[in-house]
């Protein structure tokens, strides 16, 4: 009795992961997500803990985890219940999801169709910007070919559709597969073709509002912000200027967005944050980045502050320290979102950052 | 007899775990308890879990994770404002069902 009180926690544990990825297998070949395959094998860990304390206290042992695991329904069992209660039932929100056959995975052809109509638009834009008319001594010029007019009328349309299309497919598929309890994947193709067209615009209305900040032709004589930033050094008034500010801002928006967006679209509908399994090590951390970002945040204002006091060229140096620390802080701040001041960070700083670009003049 | 009971049994576990919630939240280990003190419905957790699970994807019920003493965090089901209309319809008609087959029952052992 003693020997089996010795018995290593690991086997016990070993049992108990056999047993669940068993159970997580089973539900997995009848069609369920992973989220709420999660969800059942979270609940069934917890009632053999629960049981096994209440067997045998803190120190269970290899016969203690046999006895609970056999008074429980063996794995197979959730093959048929899930057969039998995932039907019937549904939402009206659902019926796409009945509508589908029974059988293998496969991916989704919304998805699909929304991939492959996104690069008509590219080819019309491709097309429009590359017409030319060559003009030969007294000849008129001819007119459009017949071939040209089928191009009119067919990729024309079909490519001004496109950023709509895509658009509305993505959002329409990504809702199909998750609705489909595993019937359909394709997700991050989904994903794809629903932000693709709204990040472009983004990224176009980024570099608008950069080309509008900096200086990027001739140096102008006026007032403001802009002719003092003439002054400034390499990273402000080098040709490369824009492209840099454009692209660093345009990854970071654009990696920010696709990934909340992903978290949503793969966190299960009913589902949790595992919050209670952080480890206090985690929180701190995120503790202090959160006040790090605060820090860099107001340093930010207080720096762009000062500029303006001060006037003349320091008020265009001040204003892109300014920028610099609120990019900065609000990457520190999304990094630490989950604490409170991160939280405040993150979105004062954005809220300054746009709200800046907008009062330049 | 055991096949038809079996059934009957099934169709009625989802009404029975979102009655057993309709008072407050609780996690899946309690609401098994909850319903196994009901006798004759002979409810084991491979029935109740995937039912959870699905619920909580169809927005009928919302998840809360909490620390639990005995071992991993629980995770406690709470009927969101959708689960309570869809309780409310579900026992409506299964008083309606419950009184038309009493009555014919009845009716065929007159």
């Amino acid at each position: 009795m003693n020997d089996e009180m010795k018995e290593p926690a690991g086997e016990v544990r070993r049992q108990i992961d056999a047993y669940l990825d068993a159970i997580d297998r089973v539900l997995s070949a009848s069609g369920m997500t992973r989220g709420e395959r999660r969800n059942v094998t979270d609940d069934v860990e917890t009632q053999i803990q629960e049981m096994l304390a209440a067997r045998a206290g803190e120190l269970p042992t290899v016969a203690d985890i046999e006895a609970v695991l056999s008074s429980l329904d063996p794995p197979e069992a959730y093959a048929s219940v899930r057969a039998e209660t995932s039907e019937p039932q549904r939402t009206t929100a659902d019926v796409s999801s009945t509508a589908l056959p029974l059988g293998p995975p496969r991916f989704s052809r919304t998805a699909i169709v929304g991939a492959l109509w996104a690069p008509v638009f590219l080819m019309c834009f491709f097309l429009m910007f590359h017409a030319r008319q060559v003009r030969l001594a007294d000849v008129p010029p001819p007119g459009p070919a017949w071939w040209q007019y089928l191009l009119m009328c067919t990729l024309l349309p079909l490519g001004l559709a496109a950023p709509f299309v895509t658009t509305i497919l993505g959002i329409i598929s990504i809702s199909q597969i998750r609705r489909s309890a595993g019937r359909l994947y394709g997700l991050g193709l989904a994903l794809f073709d629903a932000l693709l067209f709204p990040l472009l615009a983004l990224d176009g209305l980024i570099w608008k509002r950069w080309l509008a900040a900096l200086p990027h032709s001739a140096p102008a004589a006026t007032e403001g912000v802009r002719s003092h930033v003439i002054a400034a050094p390499w990273f402000v008034a080098s040709p490369f200027a824009i492209p840099f500010w454009t692209i660093l801002s345009c990854v970071i928006v654009d990696g920010i967005i696709i990934y909340w967006a992903w978290r949503a679209v793969t966190a299960p509908p009913g589902g949790c944050q595992p919050e209670a399994e952080e480890t206090q090590a985690a929180i701190q951390t995120r503790a202090g980045l959160a006040k790090i970002a605060l820090g860099v945040c107001c340093l930010g204002g207080l720096l762009l502050a000062a500029g303006l006091v001060a006037g003349g060229d320091a008020t265009g140096m001040a204003y892109l320290l300014f920028v610099a620390c609120q990019i900065a802080a609000f990457v520190l701040g999304v990094m630490s979102w989950k604490d409170s001041l991160g939280k405040a960070a993150g979105v004062v700083s954005a809220v300054l950052v746009v709200g800046s670009l907008f009062l330049i003049p | 007899m055991r096949t038809w009971v079996a059934q009957l049994r099934k169709g009625l576990v989802e009404l029975c775990v979102m009655g057993v919630l309709r008072d407050g939240e609780a996690y899946g280990y309690e609401i098994l308890q909850r319903m196994g003190k009901a006798e004759g419905l002979a409810i084991t957790e491979s029935t109740v879990y995937p039912i959870l699970a699905r619920l909580a994807n169809d927005g009928l019920l919302t998840v809360r994770q909490a620390p639990s003493p005995e071992g991993p965090p629980r995770r406690y089901y709470r009927l969101t404002p959708l689960g309570r209309t869809r309780l409310r319809e579900m026992a409506a008609y299964w008083k309606d069902i419950c009184a038309a087959v009493n009555n014919l029952v009845e009716g065929d052992s007159k």
